[in-house]
């Protein structure tokens, strides 16, 4: 694993690099994707906001470059033809399932772009409250991949992190004029949540209680 | 083909009238008749072959217009260059075939059907066909004039019939409306030019008239009178695995619009094959990215460029992209992305609106190492007409259908990898114009071309074979293997 070289300094939001011994001791992993079957995905969503729409994030392509980690292909893909035949605007949208969050998470995952000169790719990562899909709920913007910065042209590591409890979802969104884009790929995505309050552990402890009496009844 | 991009077709009709049995054996006066009308002869042939000058006074053959030597042809006049040709390509004919019966041509020049861009070139074929004659080597079946002639040993043609009818375009390339400035070459020593070799459409119409042609009707699969033709005998549907002799009519029909689905399975051409053709050009898909698209896919040649070879050309597949609808054309230099796309690639542009030869330099001058054209129509690989000395790449034409599906296979692509190999080279199993079995294929294109279809060999044949339905630039004046197919042909239905 390469180390964490982007950090994103959004006021509201902290940062922290996934295996940190802190966060990852105290957290629990609600989501880890490698992307094997991109038409196989759990509980993802695609949304293409892209005029005219073209193809959306697919199955990445080997021989551009590798995976991060698995499989050759086993990453997710998004290129200049998320707008029909490259001509127009580009906006897709690769949203995770509905998570379980239970305060501080921090979301991780690795990104490169194929490294054609005069092209210039941009990954937004956003976060949503609650379980819907709707665009406009996905309003905290927690980091911007490329834009204004170099797009990194070998796979590195992001992380994000974010306070929320409850349902929620990230959306990693593809965007710009498709004549400025070329081709990006999303790997190892990781979404680690705080350890539960102590409430539902009790609740845990419960029904382990429970279960234990159950057994020993028969003996009784 | 020639002119680039253009159809230029030559159809040969049927003239036949048909001969009883009863009717054979007739006329040997026509011989005299035909020498009476001025033909020349040739005295080394082992066939003798007439023309039979059939223009009125002042035009074609008598079109006295002042004509300056050119070629190797001495005539004076426009009237007296024709001859000189016709009398050019009869010898070839009649050095190559035995008969003792001297073969009448009936030609004329006259006006045929043309456009600005294309044009029927000439037609021809048997004047009478006969069936049931002295030595008929198949009884209930009808050979040609000239052939049946030959096989009987006497000229049993009708009183003052020629055996053969040709007719060829009086105003090719004299005229707005038909092929302008690409007119009939009259010399003899195949400097056409950007011509089209008089010589060598005649060689090609003299074949279709001495019995390169069914007299079965290739539409319907009717027989003339209930009895097949020599030439169905030899007329294999590879995929019943019958003749046409041993085929319905409706099979017959089904056949002559089936692509690839008709071979000759003669034992003279089928020797001959091996000698004359050469590798299929192949396309071959692969890569990490190719998918669904991968593996073979039968390709036409261009007339331009290096021909296909091993090892292929080979490199990843990338689309120009030049026009709203996605496709591109590259009628226009490259711009910036398109460049960067095709630099080092093989490049995938659409057929239409410019020439094939505009295409190739286009994207060669971007750097691309091969050209890939989809068809813009539906219908069967075909070939790329033009010519330019300074294209140094090679260039094949995939179908519609199969373009749509290379396409599909780039949407995956960055701005300079798609991740989808294209290999330009050939089959070292299969030669060009056959079947797995290594016949020879007829022409059967599935949309079906009156005059075209089943009595020309494929398109596909490589080199270009004198029996294909549009004249080739690069054909020689040889009939013969090992350049070319059309004697042995000949020879297996009797000559």
């Amino acid at each position: 694993m390469k180390p964490v070289n982007k950090m994103c300094a959004a006021a509201a939001f902290s940062l922290a690099a996934l295996g940190a011994p802190a966060a990852h001791a105290a957290g629990v992993e609600v989501l880890n994707e490698g992307f094997d079957n991109i038409s196989g995905l759990n509980g993802w969503a695609q949304l293409n906001n892209s005029v005219p729409p073209g193809s959306g994030w697919f199955q990445g392509n080997p021989d551009l470059f590798p995976a991060q980690s698995g499989a050759a292909d086993a990453y997710a893909a998004a290129n200049f033809l998320g707008a029909a035949n490259g001509s127009g605007t580009v906006d897709t949208w690769l949203v995770t399932p509905t998570l379980d969050l239970s305060g501080t998470t921090v979301l991780s995952f690795f990104s490169r772009h194929a490294a054609d000169p005069g092209f210039n790719d941009v990954l937004e990562v956003r976060f949503s409250s609650g379980a819907g899909l709707d665009p406009a709920g996905f309003t905290t913007v927690l980091t911007t991949v490329g834009g204004a910065g170099a797009y990194p042209t070998d796979w590195a590591q992001f992380s994000a992190t974010v306070e929320a409890s409850g349902s929620g979802r990230f959306a990693f969104r593809y965007f710009g004029p498709a004549d400025t884009l070329n081709y990006v790929g999303l790997d190892t995505v990781s979404v680690v949540t705080a350890v539960p309050e102590p409430s539902t552990w009790a609740m845990l402890g419960m029904g382990l209680g429970l279960l234990g009496l159950r057994r020993r009844k028969p003996q009784a | 083909m020639k002119p680039a991009d253009q159809e230029s077709r030559h159809q040969e009709r049927n003239h036949a009238r048909l001969q009883q049995a009863a009717a054979a054996g007739v006329a040997t006066v026509a011989l005299a008749l035909a020498m009476a009308v001025g033909a020349m002869t040739s005295a080394h042939a082992a066939a003798t072959i007439v023309i039979v000058n059939q223009n009125d006074p002042g035009v074609g053959f008598n079109d006295p217009t002042p004509a300056a030597p050119t070629g190797g042809n001495p005539g004076t006049t426009l009237g007296q260059q024709r001859l000189n040709a016709f009398q050019a390509a009869a010898d070839i004919w009649g050095a190559t075939l035995t008969s003792k019966v001297t073969i009448r041509i009936g030609a004329s020049f006259v006006p045929l059907s043309c456009t600005a861009n294309s044009a029927v070139l000439g037609s021809a074929g048997a004047d009478e066909i006969w069936r049931d004659f002295p030595n008929a080597p198949r009884a209930g079946t009808w050979y040609p004039s000239a052939l049946a002639s030959k096989l009987a040993g006497e000229d049993i043609a009708s009183p003052g019939e020629p055996h053969i009818v040709a007719r060829f375009n009086s105003r090719l390339g004299l005229f707005p409306d038909c092929l302008p400035g690409n007119g009939f070459y009259l010399g003899l020593d195949r400097n056409f030019g950007d011509q089209i070799d008089l010589v060598t459409v005649l060689l090609h119409e003299f074949a279709h008239g001495l019995g390169f042609q069914t007299f079965t009707d290739d539409e319907t699969g009717e027989e003339i009178l209930g009895y097949p033709s020599i030439w169905d005998y030899y007329l294999l549907d590879n995929r019943t695995k019958r003749t046409w002799v041993e085929s319905t009519a409706a099979e017959r029909a089904q056949s002559a619009v089936t692509w690839r689905g008709l071979s000759w399975n003669g034992a003279r051409v089928s020797a001959a094959v091996p000698q004359v053709l050469a590798p299929m050009s192949n396309l071959a898909i692969s890569g990490g990215a190719a998918g669904q698209a991968a593996g073979n896919y039968e390709v036409g040649d261009a007339s331009f460029g290096p021909p296909l070879a091993n090892p292929p050309v080979s490199g990843q597949l990338m689309p120009v992209v030049d026009q709203a609808d996605g496709t591109g054309l590259a009628c226009d230099p490259l711009n910036a992305a398109n460049a960067l796309a095709v630099r080092g690639n093989v490049a995938l542009v659409d057929r239409g609106t410019c020439d094939f030869v505009t295409k190739a330099r286009n994207v060669q001058a971007a750097g691309a190492i091969a050209m890939v054209v989809a068809d813009n129509q539906p219908g069967d690989a075909a070939g790329m007409s033009g010519s330019d000395p300074g294209i140094a790449i090679p260039s094949v034409r995939v179908t519609q259908a199969n373009g749509v599906t290379l396409k599909a296979s780039l949407q995956r692509r960055s701005r300079s990898q798609s991740g989808v190999v294209a290999s330009l080279g050939v089959n070292q199993n299969q030669l060009a114009g056959t079947d797995p079995q290594g016949r020879i294929l007829m022409y059967t294109p599935s949309i079906y071309s009156p005059g075209s279809t089943v009595s020309h060999y494929s398109t596909e044949a490589k080199p270009n074979q004198l029996m294909e339905p549009s004249i080739n630039d690069d054909l020689t004046h040889q009939v013969t293997p090992p350049r070319d197919l059309t004697y042995p042909l000949l020879q297996d239905i009797g000559w």
